[in-house]
């Protein structure tokens, strides 16, 4: 009597009427068993594979990758706090406040009421410009970046202006895969 | 009685059964999709092998990178306040001891960078700067140099002001490793 629970190599030696005990047939609940690990462990590999792909494509470091982006936002929002100037300051809170969250976004939507009035009655003109930028910290969600900064702003008052340097940490926060500023703080 | 033969059960032979080529016995797989099947998982095993073993040695490397960084950032700072300290009672040791904190270029023209740090008459005053990083962020990494932005407060004593003057300065440091040791080789004020 054939033996459905013995499995071995199975001759392939065509069409042939077989009656004889010998021939391998595992059972259909054991075959059942190993379709479903083949699947699971295929799938498993392919989804491995995936991830390991993806990770090769988008380069050695995610957070190196990050580091760009972060800091160009960084820069970019310590120019404009820093250059706010008569006639175009309605326009350059606007930029700004797309550039920001959380507190400091309501602190800039609240200058715009009244900033630009108190830039246009002083004409105020004024320059920035990042000497040094670097990122004190970043994961995946936060970083913190320290920017050199020099400004001059001439005024009615001083119209050969008066350059300054400053020292600024930008706190900064990830969200809708972009970073955006979540604070600015001017260093003594 | 019909005549008819009939079997008991332990009688019956079993039936026999076609096996269809690239079949097995059962007629469930067929062979060559099976070893189709076997030699594809094979393969997805070894490439998946071999991708995971790369993404593996680049991880590796990006933590080792990441520690390098955190060193070089940590040299910085100690080395930058070794520097930037003196005492004028004790200024020929101190600054023999800031020499072995800078290398390449910066060591070259070292004499021009205590010329700059020291002011005339500061023994004569009895001068002393105490240097303090406060804040450190790093610009750029490569294989052997980081560059690291760093926020100073610095405070200076003399016979004449005993009371501290205090001062900041925004410094830019590149480091590079010698000898297993992150050293300075730039330093200049932004």
């Amino acid at each position: 009597m054939t033996d459905l629970k013995t499995r071995g190599p199975v001759p392939d030696t065509g069409s042939r009427i077989d009656g004889s005990a010998g021939l391998p047939a595992a059972s259909p609940r054991r075959r059942s068993r190993w379709a479903v690990v083949m699947a699971a462990l295929t799938l498993v590999l392919v989804a491995l594979t995936a991830v390991d792909v993806a990770l090769l494509l988008g380069g050695d470091d995610p957070a190196a990758r990050q580091r760009g982006p972060a800091l160009d936002t960084a820069e970019r929002v310590a120019v404009g706090l820093s250059s706010l100037s008569a006639g175009t300051a309605e326009a350059q809170l606007a930029t700004l406040s797309e550039s920001a969250t959380g507190s400091l976004r309501a602190e800039l939507d609240g200058y715009r009421g009244y900033l630009p009035a108190v830039l246009e009655e002083a004409q105020v003109v004024a320059d920035a410009r990042v000497d040094a930028a670097g990122l004190e910290q970043i994961d995946d969600d936060s970083a913190v970046a320290l920017v050199a900064l020099t400004t001059t702003a001439r005024t009615a008052a001083v119209p050969d202006g008066e350059e300054r340097h400053f020292r600024l940490a930008v706190g900064l926060e990830r969200g809708a895969g972009r970073w955006l500023a979540s604070s600015v703080g001017y260093l003594p | 009685m019909t005549g008819v033969p009939t079997a008991t059960p332990e009688q019956a032979e079993p039936a026999p059964r076609v096996v269809v080529p690239g079949t097995t016995p059962s007629g469930l797989a067929p062979l060559p999709t099976r070893q189709m099947l076997t030699r594809a998982m094979v393969a997805l095993v070894l490439a998946a092998v071999a991708v995971l073993g790369i993404v593996g040695w680049r991880w590796l490397d990006t933590t080792g990178r990441e520690q390098r960084t955190a060193a070089a950032v940590d040299a910085a700072r100690t080395r930058t306040v070794e520097v930037l300290s003196y005492d004028a009672a004790v200024l020929d040791a101190d600054l023999d001891a800031a020499r072995a904190h800078v290398t390449g270029e910066l060591a070259a023209r070292f004499d021009q960078l205590v010329a700059d740090l020291v002011p005339p008459g500061a023994r004569d005053q009895a001068v002393v700067s105490r240097a303090e990083v406060v804040r450190a962020a790093v610009m750029s990494t490569d294989a052997d140099r980081v560059s690291v932005l760093l926020f100073v407060d610095r405070t200076a004593t003399s016979a004449q002001q005993p009371e501290a003057s205090r001062s900041t300065s925004r410094l830019v440091v590149t480091m590079t490793p010698v000898a297993g040791e992150w050293l300075i080789a730039e330093l200049r004020a932004v």
